[in-house]
């Protein structure tokens, strides 16, 4: 498989560009307030990129087109009635291990749960649930290595697939237990890096998306916001986890052999003390 | 203009509202496969002229930002 990057200069532009997604989202705004939709919009409000939005839907091979269109079908199904009698939650740590153990079940690599906040919704929204079950996909490494192939494409919008139908299951199981559940995958009215985050499935990257603590940035999130009672997870400090292991691994690197550069090159001894030079 | 989670997700227990809700949905996903093969033929045509003629394709020449979906 060959990668083929696309030519530094587009063949495609704005005669008069659209305002600017920082501008959209207020960089240089010294008050907070929502995150407003830029691109892969949920359609609840007009995108100031659509045409660009357009260009790359209609542009893209008919093979990952139809496969978005698919997913768009099966998502009819992530919200529906609740069951009539509702089951009681006396444990809420272990209902959140049982609705964990059926996500890892339906196919999730991480899971994690945080408390519903008002940063994850986009501006206009609103959703007035409890909590939101965060799950985390992998995509296949060895396919995403070979990104901007139609196959790698298709890799992305099957793990968006995947893991729509793993929300979508477990939404299914808390409603028939008679709590209120809503799946939400890909282009939703949801933001969902900030309940990754808070929800400890990993912390934010200087890439502005997620670094997560299994799987680096190669997956997919989708979410479940529900009433039922759970147990919450911890936001992580990965850095805080990297800086503890490569203290270690200088350590032992000093003990083992003074005056050496480990070999993941982020750690020297000098003069018998070690020094972490990158991390 | 409404998300998709707002035209599509349907919670009532009625067969009724849920059949109405599948048939909006189809014709959605219809118009939206068939925009493929009509605004997105002309769309990959003129990239691809542009691509060949190395020239700049302007997208709002080509396409309506103002129209909703």
């Amino acid at each position: 498989m060959t990668n083929r990057f696309p030519a530094p200069d587009y063949h495609f532009s704005y005669r008069k560009a659209p305002v600017s997604g920082n501008t959209i989202n207020g960089l240089g705004e010294m008050s907070q307030r929502r995150a407003r939709q830029v691109f892969h919009g949920s359609g609840a409000r007009k995108l100031e990129w659509s045409a660009l939005e357009t260009f790359f839907g209609l542009t893209m091979p008919l093979q990952i087109y139809i496969r978005n269109a698919l997913n768009r079908w099966e998502l009819r199904k992530a919200d529906g009635p609740l069951a009539r009698k509702r089951t009681p939650v006396p444990d809420s740590v272990k209902m959140s291990k049982q609705l964990k153990s059926i996500a890892r079940h339906a196919g999730a690599g991480a899971v994690g749960i945080t408390p519903m906040t008002e940063d994850a919704l986009y501006e206009g929204q609103t959703a007035d649930y409890q909590s939101a079950i965060v799950i985390a996909l992998p995509q296949d490494y060895e396919t995403m290595r070979a990104v901007t192939t139609v196959k790698a494409a298709t890799e992305t919008v099957d793990t968006y697939r995947d893991v729509s139908r793993i929300v979508m299951t477990l939404a299914a199981h808390i409603r028939s237990l008679g709590w209120r559940a809503r799946a939400y995958g890909e282009s939703a009215d949801l933001l969902h890096i900030p309940l990754a985050i808070n929800a400890g499935i990993g912390q934010l990257g200087k890439h502005g998306s997620v670094i997560g603590t299994e799987f680096g940035s190669n997956f997919r999130l989708a979410s479940v916001l529900t009433d039922i009672p759970l147990a919450i997870d911890s936001a992580v400090d990965i850095v805080l986890m990297t800086c503890a292991w490569a203290v270690n691994v200088a350590r032992s690197i000093v003990l083992q052999t003074p005056s050496v550069i480990g070999s993941n090159g982020f750690a020297a001894t000098k003069n018998g003390t070690w020094t972490l030079i990158a991390v | 203009m409404s998300s998709f989670e707002t035209r599509f997700y349907c919670t009532e227990r009625a067969i009724w509202p849920r059949i109405q809700r599948n048939l909006s949905l189809l014709v959605w996903i219809a118009k939206v496969i068939l925009a493929w093969f009509t605004q997105g033929r002309r769309l990959r045509k003129a990239g691809r002229h542009a691509l060949r003629e190395k020239r700049v394709l302007y997208l709002d020449d080509l396409i309506d930002s103002d129209k909703d979906d």
